[in-house]
């Protein structure tokens, strides 16, 4: 009996959830969307980068903001919450994976077999954030052919 | 001494030894839907601590079976040798004792990387997969990987409580224990990711930590019955370390029978044997029935009573208690 309303429960919440879930614990998307703006750290954007912000900022009504500055002092920065997203290029099984969630590969460049991968970084956990992000750089990735 | 049967399993009535083959085809079964939830897991595990967690669980849940096919194996096969003059009775206790030992090893270290992930405040990402042309929260997938992964130690778990009471086998037991543990684990698996979904960063560690707080407790109580057992301590129930009831019965049968003697009754595998102090045996041959005091069909349990006298035939008069 307990299991049959816990099966029944999970089917209401799936139903239900399919759409709510995930959330941002600390609600990054929300305040993306409530504050208007992007704010972006990043360097010398590629072209990719370009586009993938333009499709973040149709997706959330909000304008990017980019701030200028290294990578390991932005990955601080949005690991505190003072950036919504890095963009910056990175080696592949960088150690910066256990810094920040990174998205799916925009841009390759270098020797493939050993290739610099541009990718978007942002706050570990924030998972629908972080949904929406790679959504939109698998669609960068698909339109350059990347992946 | 040549009617003696050679193996252990060979000394078991014919019916139980049909019991024992049930169990053997069940571990078989149990082993692969086991193989197939790790794969599952495995797959959709991402950086989850409560799927890490269960996942390890999965793993782990191998132990038992395999000790159990391993010890059943050595019971129907392993002759009696001058090596081993007593044949492999007590491989089922070593590979109880040796399931025990994982479960708590793994339920301490589970409980202790949970503890620190959610001392820590990690937040856990669990991030989309692009399937069929459409971005799913992995999350779901988590779900549905331990929805899976209830079903059959759902079952299996409940098929194995007859089988391990007919048997008297306590690593049989502990296993449909663990099998209760791994679909509980399920359900507070999917409440952690629920929680996760719902933006409660600790629900995942809680979850986690709630599942291997109960993995150590399951391995300790095992570590308590299976070191009973290894130092020959009174026959112990099946499903914890008090003494068991038909040990204490044949206890008081025996005390009844044999007044001032001293009884002490061990168990070796799922046998027990009944040692009698300060007491001749009596007059012509013994039959194990006639001290029985359990159902006819439960008479395989108690393998053997031997008597020892003490140096002037009587009781021994050395002060300690060596009732159990």
């Amino acid at each position: 009996m307990i299991v049959r309303g816990a099966f029944l429960a999970l089917a209401a919440i799936v139903v239900a959830g399919c759409d709510a879930l995930p959330r941002d614990p600390e609600h990054t998307l929300a305040n993306i969307e409530a504050r208007g703006t992007i704010r972006v750290g990043a360097q010398d954007l590629p072209p990719e980068a370009m586009n993938l912000l333009h499709g973040l900022e149709t997706a959330t009504g909000a304008s990017v903001v980019v701030s200028d500055g290294a990578t390991e002092p932005m990955l601080r920065r949005l690991d505190a919450g003072e950036l919504d997203l890095v963009i910056a290029p990175f080696v592949k099984d960088t150690p910066s994976m256990t810094l920040a969630a990174l998205s799916p590969a925009i841009r390759s460049e270098g020797n493939p077999d050993d290739p610099i991968e541009w990718r978007a970084a942002m706050r570990g956990g924030e998972n629908r954030w972080i949904m929406l992000v790679e959504h939109q750089a698998r669609q960068v990735a698909s339109e350059a052919g990347t992946r | 001494m040549t009617d003696l049967p050679m193996t252990h399993a060979e000394s078991l009535p014919p019916d139980l030894r049909e019991t024992l083959r049930r169990a053997e085809r069940l571990e078989y079964w149990n082993i692969f839907w086991t193989v197939t939830i790790i794969a599952v897991m495995g797959v959709v595990m991402g950086q989850s601590q409560t799927m890490k967690t269960a996942w390890i669980e999965d793993t782990l849940g191998l132990v038992p079976p395999i000790a159990f096919l391993v010890a059943a194996r050595m019971e129907r096969t392993g002759r009696r040798s001058r090596k081993f003059p007593f044949g492999f009775e007590r491989v089922n206790g070593l590979g109880f004792f040796l399931a025990a030992v994982a479960l708590a090893a793994t339920g301490a270290l589970l409980l202790i990387d949970s503890a620190m992930t959610l001392i820590s405040a990690e937040h856990a990402t669990v991030g989309s997969v692009h399937l069929f042309g459409h971005d799913i929260w992995l999350g779901w997938l988590m779900i549905g990987a331990q929805v899976y992964a209830m079903i059959p130690p759902m079952i299996i778990g409940r098929k194995e409580l007859p089988l391990a009471e007919e048997l008297a086998d306590k690593l049989l037991h502990t296993d449909a224990l663990m099998n209760k543990a791994n679909w509980m684990t399920g359900a507070a698996g999917i409440a952690g990711i629920i929680g996760l979904g719902l933006g409660w960063w600790w629900a995942d560690s809680l979850a986690a930590a709630f599942i291997s707080f109960d993995i150590l407790n399951d391995g300790i109580k095992a570590i308590r019955s299976s070191t009973a057992e290894l130092v020959d301590g009174a026959p112990r129930a099946l499903s914890g370390p008090e003494i068991a009831q038909d040990a204490k019965a044949l206890h008081n049968l025996l005390e009844q029978r044999f007044p001032g003697a001293t009884i002490r009754l061990r168990e070796t595998g799922r046998l027990i044997r009944a040692e009698i102090h300060g007491c001749h045996p009596p007059e012509g041959p013994i039959d194990l029935a006639d001290h029985w005091p359990g159902e006819d069909q439960r008479l395989w349990r108690l393998a053997e009573i031997s008597f020892v006298p003490s140096k002037d035939g009587r009781h021994p008069s050395d002060g300690h208690d060596h009732r159990s």
